[in-house]
Formats: structure tokens, sequence, C-alpha cells
């Protein structure tokens, strides 16, 4: 298989890799970095627990394909929870937001991103951001809870 | 019975931990992603494994040629039945199920054969080189045809896989005596669990020991155990299987998934395997929820009084039984709903078709015959032109009273609390109007439902809970349970009751280990919603063990009368509540004398005293009840129903864990709305028209309600640890019909076959191919 | 995955030269939302995968006189926070939000959704109820299309292989003029349409002057219902038993499949439903 070269910031570390160009940024993160906190739960974007953030904007890693992301800064869940939890994860765990847990990651990712650009989202904006986010355990009413209980407003 | 009371309240009031919001066990880690999966291993030396699936629904199997396979550079080894040391054939009630195929394809999740790989990346091309020669057969995909005597057999004995007939009272009498006869058929869809993370998992051979570890989600590992050792041949302390954590279960991982297929790729390779199921993968092999074909006709008196019930359930199991015998049984046993029927006819099919597999799933078949029994009973209150919780309060099983199958509840009910706290709730008291603020075309409508569920396996199965606990050298505790963290919050609630069997005041005190066969003691299967009461009552037990040896310790250590000792808080006291010592400087002692104490507490689940002759799995001891309130909104332009507010009332005993009890009911709902509106995975031929979450589609954020209620309605049961009885799937049964009875309510019309998608809805508001009518309105 | 070769095109000009060199056997990366989940399931033959998305002459909305000019990468996202579009053309707003989920819209491009060419491409409704235009370019010539002559059937346009999208053009709505996107989902977010309709108006003195309707999934491609518009655009006078006799003439217009989310006969019916309920909000009209 061809190789590619790339250069990228992973969790604010610089990272030069040549890899395969068919594999996903999803796979490179797992099986090449064992950054196994990004999860695949269906491989095809439609469940978000694989969300990553790059350039301040969210995405499911699982679509895109590990050349696309030279030069661009990805953060993942071990990423955000490098130091201590943040208070949003914190609020999340105070309020028994998750079951199993497996689409915690993505949820976090996603609810990082809303509030990164919405200090006080109202409850429906708040769904809004994780509509992308499968939950099987939850009726997601506790995950909107425990951001509500961290809005500004 | 006053004193009883009396008694509770006081034993409720001094209790620290039952009832209380704490945080759930893992939760850190789970929102930092450090929690490990199976899916999330990785060691040194990792090879990759795959399942050859059966390319046709239905076939023979001629010749298997694996040599290409074997040539391709990079791949370690291909297995096929001819690799099996034991017993090819897996299954929890009959082990039908080939482990690999060896002259017989039944379903497109068939396995042929197993490659493994050093990388990942060759898999797919290994098993495109395995050649497999099919002669096709007839695919049986009609459940009602296969039942009769077809030529086209799925298995050799024919296509039922199960029968059972239970007759109470005079049937015929019944419908003679009623004023008013329902007769209805009623059609379920195909629910996947759809668990986040598939099946995928990891095993490795340790040399030393010589012992296969199969790390993979599973909610029995004991079974799971048994199941790999018969078909590896080897005994059963040679295969440790470890089942959590794992990103949901709902029942789907009851049975063997890729368990036995990684321990033979590790017994062959001696190397660490890994598997990872993707989610098409996993929607074509994984069990379902029956699909059934319900017939009921139900007789009523003028007054409301049920007088018969005629039932006749045909469900589809797919290609091998798995589960479908019991689960059918129990759909037989609730297929009356929580009412006094004096005279019944009941009759349940489990039939095989090459319709993919079904199997366990949360409500485990009492879900379809809820849905059914509750749209009849909406049916004859609107008929009867009586209040629909009025009707349901005339005739609703009390303690003493007979069930559908004739078997006597001698445990508690809440069922008539839960009529009282509908009626009262504002959603139900105001319904009408909440009916009034439909726009034109946007309906509202409200609807109800009642539904009870056994816990635990039922007679003739056997059903037990142990537990172990030991004294650690900080006066801590480590507690040993076999039941699994599946998600549903066991973990959490296990460590509650030892927090208040133990009396300890600190959280930290207590560390729960679960799940691992060479850890634990067999705790029996975490289905049934058991894990809470079978569990539960072990560590109880197991705790006042605990704590008498220690009282006895200290009496000895300070020459205290036994009786003379009390314990609160982690401390030993005297009668005069001067402190003795703590459990901490106790433990120090014991550790010193090398006596520090482990304890084990085993409990059989109680069962009914009614046996049913020839029929396992029934009836139940234990039950718990709910009910639901929907409040939907239908769009009759286009059919399509939105789930607007839901409340959950749930009599499952004391609740113990709060936020576990709120989590489940409020997942509950919105699984129990996705059944009911959206999720079915259609197959035609024994085809997948729906292979991913692209066409099975459950609930996202958008679609469930942010407005869910549950409302706690809390019966003591004296049996249950600290008065409780279990949740897990009751709290999803009554939505779905619920769901229904209001869009009759909202539109006046019956949805009689679920998920009732926006096309079903649609056409039973707007018969086929009738151009728009002029009775349309406009805002 | 499947195994190719990528390449990752600086400019407009490296696209079509590659465009040229490899020509049908290529695929452009836009969004890669779709291309993607196809080079999985190994739906794609070609074997040259084109990344164009760091293609500047691709990108951004522009204002140019009485149009709106969008790049063809753009993405949904972009388009749903873009002033201009809110102001001048809401249908394409509107439609973009219905796309997939915040992760796919941040993504997925206006120009994959068009090249794709699926009947139930959310934003190409809007684009057909804006008669928007077509600029393709190849590395010999340039030529505007319209919108409705771009798609043969489902997947098929006439994009030539050398040929690349490079923006899209739109009309600036006037004054008088209202519309209304109703897309039918199985749910309500992460969803491929069931059917959905787009309806613009123009009104003056409460007549109808201009009326323009599209439909999705009903279709080898999305199709206007111009016959419907016609009809009323004669209409002297909103009454409801006419608006309801038109509708049903939607029947005539639309020739649907049956797929796992719904059957041909549900299409058939609920369209004209999807197009009253737009009728209906659009006119404010009393029955």
């Amino acid at each position: 298989m061809k190789k590619i070269k790339i250069n990228f910031i992973l969790n604010d570390t610089q990272i030069i890799d040549e890899v395969p160009v068919n594999i996903t940024l999803l796979e490179y993160l797992r099986d090449y970095h064992k950054l196994t906190g990004t999860k695949e739960g269906c491989s095809k974007g439609e469940c978000g627990a694989c969300t990553v953030i790059i350039n301040n904007k969210t995405y499911n890693s699982c679509l895109i394909l590990i050349p696309e992301i030279d030069g661009k800064k990805v953060l993942t869940i071990e990423g955000l929870s490098k130091d201590d939890v943040t208070p949003l994860q914190n609020s999340l765990i105070q309020e028994g937001a998750f079951q199993c847990g497996f689409c915690a990651s993505g949820m976090v990712m996603s609810l990082t991103d809303l509030l990164s650009k919405n200090d006080s989202p109202s409850i429906e904006e708040i769904r809004e951001s994780i509509s992308g986010n499968l939950c099987r355990c939850t009726g997601y009413k506790k995950i909107v809870d425990a951001v509500k209980k961290i809005s500004k407003s | 019975m006053n004193i009883k009371i009396e008694k509770k309240e006081e034993k409720i009031e001094k209790e620290k931990w039952i009832g209380k919001k704490v945080t759930q066990v893992l939760s850190k880690e789970k929102v930092t992603g450090k929690i490990k999966y199976p899916s999330d291993q990785y060691v040194e030396n990792l090879i990759w494994g795959k399942v050859l699936r059966s390319k046709y629904p239905h076939a023979l199997i001629k010749k298997i040629d694996i040599s290409k396979a074997l040539e391709l550079k990079g791949v370690i080894t291909v297995l096929t039945y001819k690799d099996i040391p034991g017993l090819n054939g897996f299954g929890i009630a009959v082990q039908d199920q080939p482990v690999l195929c060896h002259d017989k394809v039944r379903y497109l999740g068939d396995a042929i054969a197993l490659v493994a790989c050093d990388s990942k990346d060759l898999l797919d091309k290994a098993l495109e080189l395995i050649e497999v020669e099919y002669e096709l057969l007839p695919v049986v995909d009609d459940p009602l045809k296969a039942k009769e005597n077809i030529p086209t057999k799925v298995h050799e004995n024919g296509n039922i896989h199960l029968h059972t007939v239970i007759n109470k009272g005079d049937i015929e009498k019944g419908f003679r005596e009623a004023d008013l006869i329902i007769e209805n058929e009623y059609r379920t869809g195909r629910q996947e669990h759809a668990y986040l993370e598939t099946e995928s998992g990891f095993a490795f051979y340790d040399e030393e020991e010589d012992m296969i570890t199969v790390f993979c989600g599973g909610q029995y590992p004991f079974r799971d155990q048994i199941q790999i050792a018969r078909v590896l041949a080897v005994d059963p302390r040679k295969v440790r299987v470890i089942n959590e954590p794992m990103g949901g279960g709902f029942g789907g991982k009851d049975e063997i998934t890729t368990q036995i297929h990684l321990a033979l790729l590790a017994y062959h390779t001696k190397r660490p395997v890994k598997m990872e199921i993707n989610r098409d993968e996993s929607i074509i092999f994984s069990w379902k929820r029956h699909p059934m074909i319900l017939k009921y006709k139900t007789g009523v008196r003028k007054d409301g009084t049920l007088v018969a019930n005629e039932v006749y359930i045909y469900a589809d199991t797919g290609a091998y039984a798995s589960l479908g015998g019991p689960i059918v049984n129990l759909s037989v046993e609730h297929s009356c709903g929580p009412y006094r029927i004096p005279n019944t006819h009941i009759e349940g099919f489990c039939i095989y078709t090459n319709n993919g597999v079904s199997g366990a799933f949360r409500g485990f078949g009492v879900n379809q015959v809820t849905f059914a029994m509750e749209s009849q009973i909406d049916e004859i209150a609107d008929k009867l032109n009586m209040d629909p919780v009025e009707l349901r309060r005339k005739n609703i099983l009390e303690k003493g009273d007979e069930t559908g199958i004739g078997s006597k509840i001698e445990t508690s009910v809440g069922l008539k609390k839960i009529l009282d706290e509908i009626e009262k709730h504002p959603l139900y008291k105001n319904r009408e109007k909440i009916k009034i603020d439909s726009s034109d075309y946007k309906k509202f409508g409200v609807g109800i439902a009642l539904s009870y569920q056994g816990t635990g396996l039922g007679v003739g199965l056997p059903d037990y809970g142990s537990a172990w606990i030991e004294m650690r050298r900080d006066g801590g505790f480590n507690v040993y349970s076999g039941s699994v963290e599946l998600g549903q919050g066991a973990k959490t609630t296990l460590k509650l009751i030892a927090l208040e069997s133990l009396k300890l005041s600190d959280e930290d005190k207590v560390f729960i280990i679960t799940g691992d066969t060479y850890l634990t003691p067999d705790c029996g299967t975490t289905t049934a919603s058991g894990a809470t009461y079978r569990s539960g009552r072990a560590i109880n037990i197991a705790s006042q063990k605990m704590i008498e040896i220690l009282k006895k310790e200290v009496s000895e250590i300070y020459k205290i009368p036994f009786d003379e000792i009390k314990v609160d808080d982690g401390v030993f006291k005297n009668l005069n509540d001067e402190k003795i010592i703590s459990y901490e400087d106790l433990a120090e002692i014991l550790y010193d004398k090398r006596r520090l104490p482990r304890t084990e507490g085993h409990f059989n689940f109680p069962t009914s005293k009614t046996k049913i002759p020839g029929v396992f799995g029934l009836p139940h001891y234990i039950f718990s009840f709910s009910g639901s309130i929907a409040l939907v909104q239908v769009n009759t332009l286009t059919g399509k129903t939105d789930l607007i507010k839901a409340v959950n009332l749930i009599d499952g005993g004391r609740v113990v864990n709060k936020i576990g009890f709120e989590g489940q009911s409020e997942g509950g709902i919105v699984m129990g709305m996705g059944y009911a509106l959206m999720e079915d995975v259609l197959i035609k031929n024994g085809e997948f028209l729906v292979k991913n979450y692209s066409t099975y589609l459950i609930p996202t954020s958008m679609d469930s309600p942010y407005e869910i209620e549950t409302i706690p309605i809390e019966s003591f049961e004296e049996l249950g640890p600290y008065g409780s009885k279990g949740i897990g799937e009751t709290t999803m049964v009554p939505i779905a019909p619920a769901i229904t009875n209001a869009i009759f309510n909202a539109t006046g019309k019956r949805v009689k076959q679920i998920p009732a998608t926006p096309e079903r809805v649609f056409f039973s508001l707007h018969p086929q191919n009738i151009n728009m009518v002029s009775d349309t309105k406009m805002t | 995955m499947k195994e190719f070769e990528y390449y990752r095109a600086k400019n407009l000009k490296e696209a079509l030269n590659y465009s040229k060199t490899f020509g049908k056997n290529k695929r452009f990366l836009a969004g890669g939302t779709d291309l993607i989940v196809r080079l999985k399931d190994n739906l794609i033959k070609e074997e040259n995968i084109i990344d164009i998305q760091n293609i500047e002459e691709l990108k951004g909305i522009n204002e140019v006189n009485d149009e709106i000019h969008i790049g063809a990468l753009t993405t949904f996202s972009e388009i749903i926070e873009s002033d201009l579009l809110k102001k001048y053309s809401p249908l394409i707003v509107e439609a973009s939000k219905k796309v997939g989920s915040p992760q796919i819209r941040n993504k997925g491009t206006i120009g994959g959704n068009i090249c794709n060419a699926s009947p139930a491409g959310d934003s190409i409704p809007p684009l057909f109820c804006e008669d928007a235009k077509l600029f393709l370019e190849s590395s010999s010539d340039s030529r505007i299309v319209n919108i409705e002559d771009f798609f043969i059937g489902p997947g098929k346009t006439i994009l030539k292989d050398d040929e690349i999208l490079v923006k899209i053009i739109i009309k600036k709505w006037k004054k008088g003029e209202s519309g209304f996107f109703n897309k039918l989902g199985q749910r309500n977010a992460l969803t491929i349409a069931i059917a959905s309709s787009c309806i613009k108006i123009k009104k003056s003195d409460g007549r109808i002057d201009d009326i323009k309707i599209a439909l999705g999934s009903v279709s080898p491609t999305v199709v206007r219902a111009k016959r419907v518009e016609n009809l009323l655009k004669n209409l002297k006078e909103f009454n409801k038993d006419e608006l309801i006799k038109i509708c049903n003439e939607v029947e005539k217009e639309i020739d649907p499949i049956t797929d796992v989310r719904g059957s041909r006969e549900y299409r058939i019916e609920v369209s004209k439903y999807l197009v009253f309920e737009a009728l209906n909000n659009s006119l404010n009209l009393r029955g």
C-alpha cells in the first residue's frame, strides 16, 4: 500500500509519520497510537462515538482519511482529559449522565465544542449539539441536564 | 400488618445508603475515555481474527477450500469445523447452533471459517480466498407458513421449536358471559439491541497456566466459560472469561457472540488475538427481539370486568433456538397483562425460519404481548366508554390473585398505587385540555399502559446468587460477585447494598469486583432484571456473616458479651454508644493474627409454588410492575409521530441506586419509544434490508423527549435486599403501547403493527391510494 | 478499506490536470462523508482519489451584484452560519440544517451533495427553487448549466470526466419572496429523507406571481412540480378545496421507488400532503 507523509498536531504533540493512505483517522488513533478513548461504533458517521475536535470543529474521525489530517490540529478525549476532569466532565459524573459509557468520549467532545462557542446554551441547543451522537443506554436527559447545570445563564 | 409497616419505616430511617444519589462506579473513567473495553485491548504480538459468514440464508455446504487463503502471506491460520476439538455447537438452552458450520447454513450470520492474520488489512482479502460451494435451499421466511407442515425444514425435527398451550377456566363459557368481544391481530418489529459497542473481543493464551483468557462483553461469564470449554474439550478451569466493562448488553450479549471464536483462535495460534466486529456484521449475526404475530380475542362484561382471553402467539425465532423457548414461555405467562381473567386459552409457538436469529432482549417476550394486550384494553375502554384507568382498576391483579396462566401472585404488587398516580398526574388529568391545543393537522394525544414483569428465571431454571466478601487490612472490604456490569449500574447498586449491609460510612471502603470467572463466584446470569435481587441478597447474607465474625472477634478481644456489641458507621460500640474499636483498627489486629475474615453468601432465587407440567421458565414468583403515560403529537399530513412527554411509574420495590434507577427508566423510555415508532430490522427472503445505523434507526437526542419523569412506586418486597426487586426490563415495556394508545387518542385510529412508522400511521389515517380528502383542515 | 492512489490538489489548475489525466478513473474527495463510506463498502471502482479540500478557489460565499456565489467546497455548517445566505437565500440555510448531524455538516459540502446526485440530497430541492446555476470548469473550458439540467438519474450527472463543479450561483431573494422547506424523515436528525418538498413563492396583492416547487426522494432525481406550479399561478382564489385538488396533481409529476424508508405508494401520497403543508405554511391562508 502506498504511504504518505503526514505532519500534524495530536493533543499538543507534533506528529510526523508515514502511513498508508487508506486508513481513517479513527484507525490511526487507535491502532497506531493506542488512543482508545475514541471509539468505533459504526464506522459510517452515524453514531458519533469517534467524535474528535479538529481545528475547533467536531468531526467523525471514521470519515476522515489520514492524509486529510496533514497540517491540522487534532484534539481527542485523551488530550482533553490530560490534567484533570473539566467542569463539563465533572458535571456529567455528578449527574450520572452515562451508563455503559461507550458513547461518553464522543459526547464529551461534542459538548466541549458546544461550550467553547456558547457558554449558556439552551436545552434545544444542547440537544442539537449531540444529535450526531447516539446513546443507547440513557434517554439523553441526564446528559442535557449535566450541561444545563454548568451553563452560565 | 401494621407492625410490619412500622418495622419497615424504622428500617428505612436507619439506612444510610439505600436510595441515595451517589457517584456511579467508573464514571470518571468513562467521561475521560480511560476505561478499556474489550475492543480497546492492544498488546505485543497481537493477531487479528475475522469470521467468514454464510453467503446465503439457507443452503447446504458442499465443499470448503481454505488452501488459497492459507497461502496468502500474513495469514496465520484458517479454521473450519475440522479444527474444533470438542462439541461443534452452542446455545443457552439447546446447543443447536454450529460454532463453524459443517454441512448446512441456516442464516446469513452463520459462521463457516475463521481467519487470523498478523495485520488487520489482510482479513478481508483472506476471507475472499476461502472457497465455499453451496447448494441452495428454499428460504423459510414466513413463520406462519413455516409452522405448517411445509417440506422445507430449517432443522431436521421441523420448524416448531416450542409449542406451549395453557388453559384456565372455560374459555367458551367466558366468551358466552361477555357483553363485548374484541378481536385483533397485532404484529411487532424485529428490534436490534444496538449496543454502542459491538461484540468485539480479545483473547490470549497463557502458557505457564495453560489457560485461555477471553475478554468479551457477555452477561454470564460462567456459562460462557462452559460453552467455550465444551467446544475446546478442555477443563472449564482452563478457560477464564472476563465480561466487563462492556458497551451495553440489553440481553443481546447473554448468548455467545464472539467468545468461542476468539478462544478457538487463541487455542490454535497460542497468540493474543483480537476480533473487531463491525456494525454491519453485528446486525446480521446477532440476536434480535422476536418479531411476533399476536392474535387476541378478549371478552368483557358491560361493567368492564374481563371474563375471557384467547391468545395465539407466533414468534419468529430465526435459525437457532438460543433462548427462544423461554422467551415464548414468558410471552405466554404475561400475555393476559397484569389482570384477573378467569377464563383463558393461550398458545405460544416458537418457530424456526431463516430470518436471522432472535434471542434475549430487555423485556424477554413481554414487550410484544404487552403491546397487544394494552391495545385490547384501550379499545375496550373506548368501546365501553369507560375511563382507561377505571377499566384497569377493575381488573388489576392483587396479592393472592391468579395471573392469566393460573399462578398465584404471592409477593408485592404496586399496581393500585401506579393507577392512583396515573390518575393524579396532570398529563392524564388534563388530557382532554391538552388535545384542544392541537393545531388542525398536528394532533396531541395521551395514552397509558400497564405492565408487569417476572423477575428471575422462573420455575425449572437454575437461578441463584452468591457473593464473597473479604476484609482488607485497611478495614475496607473487597466484594466479589459474578453478576456483570452491563452499563445498567449493577456495580453501583451492589456497592450501595454492601455499604449498607456492612454498616459503613465511607464510600471508598467497598471495592466491587464483578464479571470475571477467575475472581468471582458464579452468580447466575445477569438477566431477567435480577442482578440487584440475586447478587444483592447474596451480598447482604455474606455481610451479615462478616459482621457476626467481626463482632465475635471484638467480643473475644475486649471481653464484652457478643450481644452487647453494636456496629454503626464502621465502628463497634457498646450499649452505651461508646466506641470500642473501628473497622480499621480491628483489621490491623486481625491482619497481625492472619485472621482477616472472608465470608460467602448464597441465595436461591425464590420461585413460584405453581408448577405447570412440561413447561419451563414459568411461572415467576416476584414481579415488578410499571405504568407509562405518553403524550404524542401526530402530524396527520405525514403520519410522523413524536413523543413529547413521557412518564414512567415503576414498582421495582425499594429504589437502591437512585441515579441508576432514573437512568434505567429514561433509557427504557427511549428504547421503548424506538420500538414503538422506528426500529425494525427488515428481512426479506432471509436477506437483510437493514444492515447498519444508516438504515437501522434508533432515537437521537432530537427524537427523545426531554420531558421524562420517573415516579418510583416503592412497594416493599420482603424477600428482596432492602425491599428491592428489579427494574431493568419493566422500565421499557409499557411505553410502547402507551404511545400507540396515545396515537389512537390523538387520531381516533389504532395502529396494530409496530413500529408505527410515518407510513403506517399515514395509511391508518388516509386509506391507501385515495386522494387527499377535502376535510383536510388548514391553519 | 479498498486500496487507492491518493493525490492532493493544491489549486484548481492541479485538480483539473489530475482530472484530465485520470478521466473516469478518479474520484474527488470533497467532504468525503459519502465517498469514505463507499470506499469502506467497496463500492468505488475508481483507483485514484483526488483530495480537493485545500483548493481556495472552490471555497467561500460571495455577494456578486444581485447574485450569491457559493463555492462548491462550502460546508453545510458554513452555509448555516452565513449571514449572506440567511438574508438572501434562507431556504438553502433551512435545508442545510437538516443535513445529517453537526459532525456531518462540518465536513459535508454543498458541491459534494450536488455531485453525488442523490434524489435525497437535502440541499438540492432549494437549489431547484432558486433556479441555481452551476459553474463547471475543465482544463480547457468552462460552462454554466441550470441545476435542473445537471442531473440525469440517481448518482448520474452531465459532469464530464475532466470537469469540476466550481461554484453555485443563485439570485438574491427579492421583496415579496418567501418559501418553505419540508423534510420528512423517519426520525428528527441523522436521517435520509423519505420525501422532501421545497417551495418558493413570490406574492403580490394576494396573488401568486411566481411559484416554484421542488420535490426530493420521489423520483430518480429531484424534480420540479411544474404542472402544479402552473395551476397555482392561475389560481384566482385560494380556497382549500381548490388547493387540495391541485395538490393531488403532484402524483403526476413524480415516480418514486420503494425502499426501506418507505413504499412508492406512501411517497406518492405523502408528497401531496407535503406540498399542501408547504403551501399552507407559505400562504398563511384560512380555509
